[in-house]
């Protein structure tokens, strides 16, 4: 499991060394600018598409071949993508919520409860998107897997951009938006965990 | 002791190991008890498969030019007369067959075989 | 001990059945599985790994069944396969700390003393490797964790021969201890051909042979003759014929052939081209 890991590390030192960058330039960006969510989000998008990156350039170099000849098991392999895919989302998340709590800040805006609604917001997307496109390319390979990335963001993007432009307007019946919000994210967490099952059930049956 | 083995010769590759020591251990060049380098060992330095090398020991030893101390090795018997003496009478037969073979395909009767040979064994007297 | 002990064993994919295989490799020697691109023996390959799951039949490797303890016997299995598929921008140096996090019996300074010994830059990424080298590495994975059976699928198929050599080399040092075993599978053996104890052919999914190479080579030969001195040789000991308005080249048991037919001696790969022909 520790090589799997180490080996992924490795991996996003070489090829996700341009997401940082991107992620730091954004993050920079949304601290001058408005509340352009954008710019707030992309961060986030970014950490989320790491796993399935990963996962693309295994399957490129046929690693998933010569990894079923080495001593793991099935669901070691799925989980180690979860578990460095939630490294890279927890540490983009916590990276990203607290530049956005130093700008509410210094803006004055600072309250809890929209900053709890920005960190569920953050939350969301960074384990939405994995949480639906990982068990589709565990399932039939990264290609295909890749559709279900880009669909899945676009919906979360548009749910949240709409939730966002509607703040403070109830959205989920007489439910204030920020625990909206927070349900969010808190779905996404379990969306997470639901996924990760489903991958190692999927990848189990898969043969190659 | 030295072994060359010819992947072109028509000879099986057992047969080469088995006759090249063989002939070291009639000649004298491996002495008696001399011990010889394992099954295993032989089969990596030549590349060879270790059945190979087990079939052309286990040959010599079935014929007595070799024995085997369990755990140890295998070593070179001590020289037996009589084992000799066969040995050679074998390479008779053997020729005399390879004699006959060739006489049938030219239609060689019998006697003419015979006469060929006692003509043969003036010349030499 | 045998190594692998393959009994009755069934897969199917559409358009492909491996039929009722039944395979030994014996414990200590060196297992030559040949048989054309899409015979099955990448399909039984992955088979004995499990990597694949079987329809039917069972499948010992190591002394144990492959569908238990699967993972502790790939600690003791090194494979090689036709395509070495290491991460691209990992460095010689950089995989071997993967695999010193992968196998328990990963030997570091085995893997190092390989490397240097096979010329393989440390510092280059996979990527920049030949075909040779990234094969040579793949090996030096596989030898380098302890391994009791080495199993190489199309491992040497497309290397030039200073490589090929080379992996002879290794593969005759690694079969110096008895407890090892490798099963070399390909469609081409030539000069792994020396090394193996064993012989199996594949043939569309269905084992045509399998025999102790030096019995094989015992038992047959070639004779080139005219038509009618064939016709003094009892039909059944005719494998196989090629005529020709000249001449008749047979595939003959050495046994049943009149003494006054010269026989020349047979390749692996000879007998395994008339095998295939007279199985079509």
């Amino acid at each position: 499991m520790k090589g799997l890991l180490l080996k992924d590390w490795y991996m996003i030192m070489k090829y996700c060394k341009a997401y940082v960058l991107i992620s730091l330039v954004f993050i920079g960006v949304s601290i001058m600018g408005d509340d352009n969510f954008f710019f707030i989000l992309y961060p986030c998008i970014l950490s989320g598409m790491i796993p399935v990156t990963l996962l693309g350039y295994d399957e490129r170099s046929k690693w998933d071949q010569y990894c079923a000849a080495l001593p793991y098991t099935k669901a070691q392999i799925v989980s180690g993508k979860y578990l460095i895919g939630m490294a890279a989302q927890i540490g983009m998340l916590v990276l990203s919520t607290v530049v956005q709590g130093i700008r509410m800040q210094v803006k004055g805006t600072f309250s809890w409860e929209s900053f709890g609604s920005i960190l569920s917001m953050l939350a969301a997307i960074s384990f939405l998107a994995p949480a639906v496109s990982l068990p589709p390319m565990f399932r039939w390979g990264t290609e295909k897997g890749r559709m279900a990335y880009y669909i899945s963001v676009g919906l979360i993007c548009g749910i949240s951009a709409f939730l966002a432009s509607v703040s403070g307007i109830t959205v989920l019946g007489s439910l204030p938006s920020s625990t909206a919000m927070l349900l969010l994210g808190l779905a996404a967490l379990v969306a997470y965990g639901v996924s990760w099952y489903l991958s190692i059930v999927f990848y189990r049956k898969r043969e190659g | 002791m030295h072994i060359l083995i010819d992947n072109k010769s028509g000879t099986p590759i057992y047969d080469q190991i088995y006759s090249q020591i063989k002939s070291q251990i009639i000649s004298g060049e491996l002495q008696e008890n001399e011990m010889l380098p394992s099954i295993r060992g032989l089969a990596k330095d030549l590349r060879i498969s270790f059945i190979t090398t087990k079939r052309a020991y286990d040959e010599l030893e079935k014929e007595g030019f070799l024995y085997t101390i369990p755990a140890k090795g295998c070593y070179v018997a001590p020289k037996n007369v009589e084992l000799l003496r066969e040995e050679t009478l074998k390479k008779i037969e053997d020729h005399i067959d390879q004699i006959l073979k060739l006489a049938a395909s030219c239609n060689l009767s019998k006697d003419d075989i015979v006469s060929m040979i006692l003509f043969a064994m003036e010349g030499q007297e | 001990m045998n190594a692998i002990e393959i009994k009755n064993l069934t897969k199917s994919f559409p358009g492909f059945t491996l039929n009722n295989l039944n395979l030994t490799l014996p414990g200590g020697c060196i297992l030559g599985l040949i048989g054309e691109n899409g015979a099955g023996k990448s399909t039984t390959i992955k088979l004995i790994l499990d990597i694949i799951h079987k329809d039917s039949g069972s499948i010992t490797i190591l002394g144990r069944d492959n569908t238990k303890n699967i993972l502790l016997t790939k600690e003791e299995v090194g494979v090689v396969m036709d395509e070495i598929g290491l991460p691209e921008c990992l460095t010689a140096k950089q995989i071997g700390n993967v695999m010193a996090h992968t196998f328990r019996n990963w030997d570091t300074s085995t893997y190092q003393a390989l490397v240097q010994r096979m010329d393989l830059p440390e510092k280059k990424p996979f990527k920049d490797y030949s075909r040779g080298m990234k094969m040579k590495l793949g090996i030096a994975i596989a030898l380098s964790h302890h391994c009791k059976l080495l199993l190489l699928d199309e491992a040497t198929s497309g290397l030039d021969p200073v490589v090929r050599d080379d992996v002879v080399e290794m593969l005759s040092e690694f079969t110096r201890d008895e407890s090892h075993s490798i099963l070399i599978s390909s469609h081409i053996v030539s000069d792994l051909e020396k090394l193996c104890d064993y012989i199996a052919f594949l043939h569309k999914g269905k084992l045509l042979l399998w025999e102790e190479k030096d019995v094989l080579l015992a038992e047959y030969g070639v004779i080139h003759c005219t038509s009618e001195q064939l016709q003094s040789i009892a039909p059944e000991a005719i494998k196989h014929k090629k005529e020709s308005p000249y001449g008749v080249e047979a595939l003959v048991l050495r046994s049943r052939v009149p003494s006054d037919l010269h026989i020349s001696p047979i390749s692996i790969e000879e007998l395994f081209v008339y095998m295939v022909k007279e199985a079509r």
